[in-house]
């Protein structure tokens, strides 16, 4: 369990020597307690003070890399089991499942194709993270092979998934420089298994008949020295996976050691649709990586777009981008109102907006998520600011009128925002329960 | 341009203002304090006036839509916009002829009840010394014949003396002084006695000496403390050398044509060109008033005065020392000084001992002032193990949680709301304010029973009526738990104005469903900004040992009101105490003793600021408590109790 | 090694509500446990997929969406008839008419159209307004009445308009959908003014206005998840089973409604819309969502299908 700001004050000196260079030991505590600096930074702990708080840091569950530096995915170092308690830190890697069965010719496109993928969300790209090269055919040449074709063709990081030792090391000949997560070591190949990845430095996957299995597995290839591990269950099934997941983080949050890694899960279905849906599950319930055969854009985009949700950082203002915002279909003589981008802001202007069946236009402005008052007493919400949005979103060229309706609760930046803007502004009601009545009032009639 | 005259009645007071100017500005220049809470953006209404002769012309504007008197008249969008009823806006009406003016009671800011600390209630606070020790201070000298064989002058001379009395050096001599100097200690002399005063400050090395004055001095001299607040600034007259107090007096802050919140006024000093000297002269003709009415009424000459303290908000002794505002409101909030150095009188304008040294009380952050810290010292809560929690409720809320280990302040915006802004019918402690509400529900209509302010006919609502009513409005039924009327909608008592519901409550007294919704918003911002503190600490309610109430509410507040309205948290009446003004007691502590000052600085020092608008935990804990008492009603079980 | 598993023991449970009439009564809620962790405690119900019925037909649905209810839009007691033969467990008919700027249908209109569904299909209905507040206010009432004795869902109830839904519901019988925008303090707050006006707690469900994937999910996500550990820790005023409009929120994103010619590189826009929908109520279920009000068809037999698989 994390401490607070008060349980480390108490380990500290209380000498507010300053030192650390903060104020007083309660700030550097409270720091301690975000993350926000290192243990190290106070000079004058006790050696009992230190050896409990290095404990009370340590990280639940290691972050493991995969791939090489610079275009490594890295997963794990997860704290929470809710994402409401803190987030959700790194993103699970998505990867598709090759297989060294498929003929040559369809192999290198597939792959080329596959790395290609990309999506734009809010100005960034975003695609496939690993591809999961298995090795199907039991031939260690053709498992070779594929891996060769794919380090020419993708650059993607990768999982090699053989359970045997030889055609592992085969691949590895070619592959260990672009340090690709192995999979997977098992009761009866661990100790070759985990040789290769020691030989190489590379992550290794553990996978079990179940936890006991696993837990086991893990205590023995840690003993060998290996520590850069991933974990399967070897549940396939959604609920049994759900299961499993759940068990893995809270014994990883409780430092059950051999369970302090992040996990890889498969999401397999006869049916391509239910396959997508036990993917979302598990992306949500705590997978490091999920692998999937998909290679459907429209699959790949609902995921992404699905983990890119889920570990969004809940502790930022909840915010909406800043444009423009239609509520039905509005004409040229559409109302436009203006906001700001907390999105429960938002949400209440665009819900009572929509209920009132009047088309128009909302534009929330950035306000860095700040309500109207806030963001109008931390000057987030100026006239200068709604001004510039008037002027640079285009919804100049939207409708033919010039009026912008403002919240009631600024109705004190109209006459700078008239004099700005040249826009003649309405001052709507101070509560977004009052937009029906107040578009029917003033802007219908 | 021709100058039309203004008579403002009943003052009797008269100015001329151009076409070009407002009403509102030409109360200013004629010094009446009149409401204005938004600083004359037109929106407020506060300032209405009535033009008794002549014609006003109207700002077009949207929200000049008749008077508050007649409700039912519909806009008047009139191209010309000739003022139609007699009711206008101060701030948007400006003249097209010479005018009389009245200024209805209502938009006047009327006498003041002066709040002092001697209101302390179960407040173990803190002794002041027995002898003080001012910033501004004298030392006896007495110099050993000069020879002609030495080569030393006057001052070195003084300056030994000095080291060997007291072992300090001081770091500049002023002109002044050694003008004096000049003067005395000739070698004919007998008296070698001298008076030398020494200027400190408080966290700075200077050590200035001031004035020489020949003989032991054996005079009088004075000091004043001042609590600069928001809506009222408070001054305390002193006697130095013996540390005794004359008089108390207090007056509206005169910025408050300027907008009645800090923000307003940050504002205004931000957009206006000359806001900022306009509201330092604001605030520094505030302080002068109090000079001048002070010192006639003890009859001692206001250059005697030759100490200041000034205790306010961060956003105050900025206006005050005239330093730009702007960064206090813009991230990362990077003043020029949390604890500005002493400033000489004749620097500021107040019209004093042209070198009296000023002190503002330290701050720590851009929403966590001198004020605050002042009360602290005084509150004597950094003494003990005991974990007190500070409350200073204002426009802004501010609360400071800690004891002799840890002190941690956050500070949230309340709104004035409790001071009687933005509301109709809201006032100050005024005589004749409603302080204390009874409403009953009966079969067809509301008993109100209330009391006023020295029993005079009521005027308004002042805070603690405003908290009271709230408390009665709940309880009798009147309002749901998020404040809105569940009267039956023909309720007697029930009226629409401009499409919103209001209440009437004695004679045209009234509040509506978005005052309601006010003052909701200020009690809920207050006990968020209580939880969150608790919260960034993971401590609960339950470990308080004491709460301290400081600010304007004092002895008036009904304590089981407030925690019914879920303002502040359901614990033993016996854990509060009632602390009064005591921003200007610690101002009067740091003017008299020279380890309160140190001790201030180690409270600035070692106190931590948590910024509530970082994070989630301060808006979620806000909304939680737009519920009367709250939404967690767990968190007030002597409610559940009562109820039960 | 045996792994000591980790088994909360959680004080309180999700209230159980019932709807419609023996033999097609449907009882929902009552879970002890978390979603869908079956070791930890109860979970008697199942989620239950309602299908959208409109007293009117609908014009911003794309094709893709009117396309299987061809002939049916417009003709509430077919569309309904349509709707469980695709498989759904309960029909929600909204009274989109209703709406002042639309056909500003009379309350009365309104309960006979509510009246006539029901008796067409026999199963649980969930009737809701047009969602302007006075105006539902008006007209459910008289659905209410209509209904009488049929133990209807009906909503939805705002912090505007609770106490006329309120108060017909208790007077007839039916259930409430308490609706309040995101944020677990204002459902909690409507929670306790329903019920402190003598509404049975066990009647309530919870509408937190979720958002669809990639439109705000994230947040309907947490707050539900924090809805339920509440009731899971004891929070009466949070016990309530929780409704998910998922159909309406993900019939208006781009991603649903943009054709494949549009955004090429998005995939095909039947298999792009139809997981849209899926995935966003499979998240909305993980996170403890009971009712889940959907649009087509397609997704309502996958969503069945995945929750018939995991049992």
């Amino acid at each position: 369990m994390a401490l607070t700001g008060l349980e480390i004050f108490k380990q500290l000196p209380q000498t507010n020597c300053k030192d650390c260079a903060f104020p007083t030991c309660l700030a550097f505590a409270v720091a301690l307690a975000s993350s926000k600096v290192a243990l190290e930074k106070c000079p004058h702990l006790s050696d009992n003070a230190r050896a409990m708080l290095t404990s009370a840091f340590a990280p639940p569950m290691a972050l493991i890399k995969i791939g090489p530096s610079g275009q490594e995915l890295a997963i794990g170092s997860e704290t929470v089991l809710f994402r409401h308690e803190k987030r959700f830190e790194h993103t699970p890697g998505l990867a598709v499942l090759i297989k060294d069965t498929l003929p040559v010719t369809e192999i290198a496109p597939k792959i080329s194709y596959l790395s290609s993928i990309a999506f734009e969300r809010l100005g960034e790209n975003y695609g496939l993270d690993l591809l999961a090269l298995e090795n199907c055919s039991g031939e260690p040449d053709n498992f070779k092979k594929m891996v060769a074709v794919a380090l020419e063709k993708s650059n993607l990081p990768f999982i090699l998934m053989s359970e045997n030792p030889k055609a592992m090391a085969a691949a590895l000949s070619v592959a260990a420089q672009r340090k690709p997560l192995i999979y997977s070591a098992q009761s009866t190949n661990y100790q070759e298994m985990t040789g290769l990845a020691q030989k190489y430095n590379l992550p290794l996957a553990v996978k079990g008949t179940g936890l006991d299995d696993l837990a086991t597995l893990v205590e023995k290839i840690t003993a060998l020295g290996h520590e850069q591990l991933v974990l399967d269950s070897g549940a396939r099934e959604t609920n049994q996976v759900l299961f499993d997941q759940t068990q893995i983080r809270r014994l990883a949050l409780m430092r059950f050691k051999p369970f302090g890694y992040p996990t890889i899960t498969f999401a397999l279905d006869s049916d391509p649709i239910q396959s997508i849906v036990k993917a979302g599950i598990f992306l949500i319930k705590y997978a490091g990586i999920v692998v999937l055969t998909s290679d459907n854009p429209a699959d790949l985009l609902s995921l992404i777009t699905l983990r890119l949700n889920i570990y969004s950082d809940p502790q930022k203002p909840m915010t909406v981008e800043s444009k423009i915002y239609s509520v039905g279909s509005p004409g040229k003589d559409a109302p436009v109102v203006i906001t700001t981008n907390f999105s429960l802001t938002y949400y209440c202007v665009a819900n009572d907006f929509e209920a009132s069946r009047i088309p128009g236009y909302i534009i929330p402005v950035d306000t860095d998520g700040a309500s109207v008052l806030t963001s109008w007493a931390a000057g987030k919400l100026t006239a200068e600011k709604i001004s510039k949005v008037l002027q640079n979103s285009g919804i100049a060229e939207l409708v033919t009128h010039r009026k912008v309706i403002i919240p009631g609760g600024v109705a004190m930046l109209s006459k700078r925002l008239t004099e700005l803007s040249g826009w003649e502004v309405l001052v709507g009601p101070r509560e977004s329960s009052g937009i029906p009545s107040f578009l029917k009032r003033e802007w219908v009639t | 341009m021709p100058l039309f005259k203004i008579l403002f009645l009943p003052d009797k007071k008269q100015v001329s203002i151009s076409e070009k100017e407002n009403l509102l500005q030409a109360a200013r220049a004629a010094k009446i304090p009149l409401k204005a809470s938004c600083a004359g953006a037109g929106v407020c209404r506060t300032c209405q006036v009535k033009v008794k002769k002549g014609t006003v012309r109207i700002e077009p504007d949207e929200h000049q839509d008749a008077s508050i008197k007649q409700p039912d008249k519909a806009k008047e969008k009139s191209g010309l916009n000739k003022a139609t009823t007699p009711y206008v806006l101060a701030c948007q009406a400006f003249p097209l002829s010479d005018l009389t003016i009245e200024i209805p009671e209502a938009t006047r800011l009327t006498k003041l009840q002066v709040l002092t600390y001697d209101s302390a209630e179960n407040l173990k606070a803190c002794p002041l010394s027995v002898s003080p020790s001012p910033h501004y201070y004298p030392v006896y000298l007495s110099l050993p014949p000069f020879s002609s064989t030495a080569t030393k002058d006057k001052l070195s001379s003084l300056l030994v003396a000095l080291k060997q009395k007291t072992s300090l050096v001081p770091t500049r001599v002023s002109l002044k002084a050694l003008q004096s100097l000049a003067k005395i200690l000739r070698p004919n002399d007998k008296d070698r006695e001298i008076t030398v005063f020494l200027t400190e400050d408080t966290g700075y090395p200077a050590l200035s000496l001031e004035e020489i004055i020949p003989g032991h001095f054996k005079e009088k001299y004075y000091g004043l403390a001042v609590d600069l607040g928001t809506t009222t600034v408070v001054a305390e007259l002193l006697e130095l050398t013996k540390g005794i107090s004359l008089a108390v007096k207090g007056i509206y802050n005169q910025q408050l044509l300027y907008g009645e919140d800090v923000i307003s006024r940050l504002i205004y000093a931000q957009e206006n060109e000359n806001g900022l000297s306009y509201l330092q002269e604001a605030i520094v003709d505030t302080v002068n008033t109090l000079i001048k009415e002070l010192t006639i009424s003890n009859q001692i000459s206001s250059s005697e005065i030759k100490a200041v303290v000034c205790a306010g908000n961060p956003t105050m002794t900025h206006l005050f020392l005239g330093l730009d505002p702007v960064d206090l409101r813009l991230k990362p909030y990077t003043v020029a000084a949390h604890n500005p150095p002493a400033v000489q009188a004749q620097e500021v304008g107040l019209e004093i001992y042209p070198q009296a040294a000023i002190k503002c009380v330290p701050g720590i952050a851009n929403y966590l002032g001198g004020d605050v810290i002042a009360g602290i010292v005084a509150s004597n809560m950094t003494e003990g193990d005991e974990l007190t929690l500070f409350i200073d409720v204002g426009t802004n809320g501010e609360m400071v949680l800690g004891n002799k280990e840890w002190l941690i302040a956050c500070s949230c915006s309340a709104g004035p709301a409790f001071e009687g802004s933005g509301l109709k019918y809201g006032v100050l402690a005024i005589p004749g304010a409603i302080d204390r509400f009874k409403i009953t529900s009966t079969s067809t209509d509301l008993e109100v029973e209330y009391t006023t302010v020295d029993h005079l006919p009521p005027k308004g609502i002042c805070g603690s009526g405003l908290i009271s009513c709230l408390a009665n409005l709940y309880r009798s039924g009147v309002i749901d738990r998020r404040g809105k009327f569940i009267l039956a909608p023909d309720h007697p008592r029930l009226r629409i104005l401009n499409g919103e519901k209001e209440l009437v409550l004695v004679e045209d007294i009234t509040i509506s469903e978005s005052e309601i919704n006010n003052l909701i918003r200020a009690k809920a911002a207050i006990f968020a900004g209580i939880r969150s503190i608790l919260q960034f600490l993971n401590l609960s309610l339950e470990v308080i040992d004491s709460l301290i109430l400081a600010g304007g509410f004092g002895r008036y507040l009904n304590l089981k009101e407030a925690v019914a309205i879920g303002m502040l948290p359901d614990l033993p009446p016996q854990k509060y105490a009632y602390a009064g003004n005591i921003a200007l007691k610690g101002a009067k502590m740091m003017l008299l003793s020279a380890e309160a000052r140190k001790k201030t600085l180690e409270i600035a020092h070692k106190m931590i600021y948590l910024d509530l608008s970082e994070g989630n935990t301060f808006t979620e804990e806000f909304l939680a408590a737009l519920f009367i008492p709250h939404t967690n009603l767990n968190l007030f079980p002597s409610l559940i109790k009562d109820k039960k | 090694m045996p792994v000591k598993i980790i088994r909360e023991n959680w004080s309180g449970k999700v209230n159980t509500t019932s709807l419609g009439v023996e033999p097609k009564a449907i009882k929902i809620g009552g879970e002890g446990a978390l979603p869908f962790l079956y070791f930890e405690g109860e979970i008697p119900y199942r989620p239950v997929v309602a299908c959208e019925v409109w007293d009117e037909k609908p014009n911003d649905w794309p094709d893709l969406l009117t396309a299987p209810f061809a002939g049916v839009l417009g003709d509430p007691v077919a569309w309904a008839k349509k709707c469980l033969a695709y498989g759904a467990d309960l029909i929600c008919l909204r009274l989109a008419g209703a709406h002042p700027e639309t056909k500003n249908k009379s309350p009365q209109e309104c309960a006979l159209v509510a009246q006539r569904v029901y008796a067409a299909i026999n199963t649980p209905l969930i009737v809701v307004g047009c969602g302007e507040d006075a105006k539902d206010a008006a007209v459910l009432p008289a659905v209410a009445k209509a209904l009488t004795g049929k133990y209807c869902l009906l909503g939805w109830a705002t912090a505007e308009n609770y106490q006329t839904i309120t108060t017909a519901c208790d007077i007839y019988g039916h259930s409430l959908i308490a609706s309040s925008p995101l944020d677990i303090s204002l459902a909690k707050q409507l929670n306790i003014l329903i019920t402190e006006m003598g509404f049975n707690p066990g009647s309530v469900i919870i509408d937190p206005l979720v958002g669809a994937l990639g439109y705000g999910l994230e947040y309907a996500y947490s707050i539900m998840e924090r809805i339920r550990l509440s009731a899971l820790t004891g929070d009466k005023m949070l016990a309530m089973p929780i409704i998910c409009f998922v159909g309406q929120e993900t019939w208006k994103t781009k991603e649903a409604t943009s054709t494949s010619l549009e955004c090429p590189t998005w995939g095909e826009q039947a298999r792009r819309a139809i997981l849209w929908e899926l995935l966003t109520a499979v998240t909305l279920t993980q996170a403890g969502g009971t009712i889940m009000v959907m649009r087509h068809p397609e997704t309502v037999s996958h969503f069945l299908a995945h929750l018939l698989q995991g049992r």
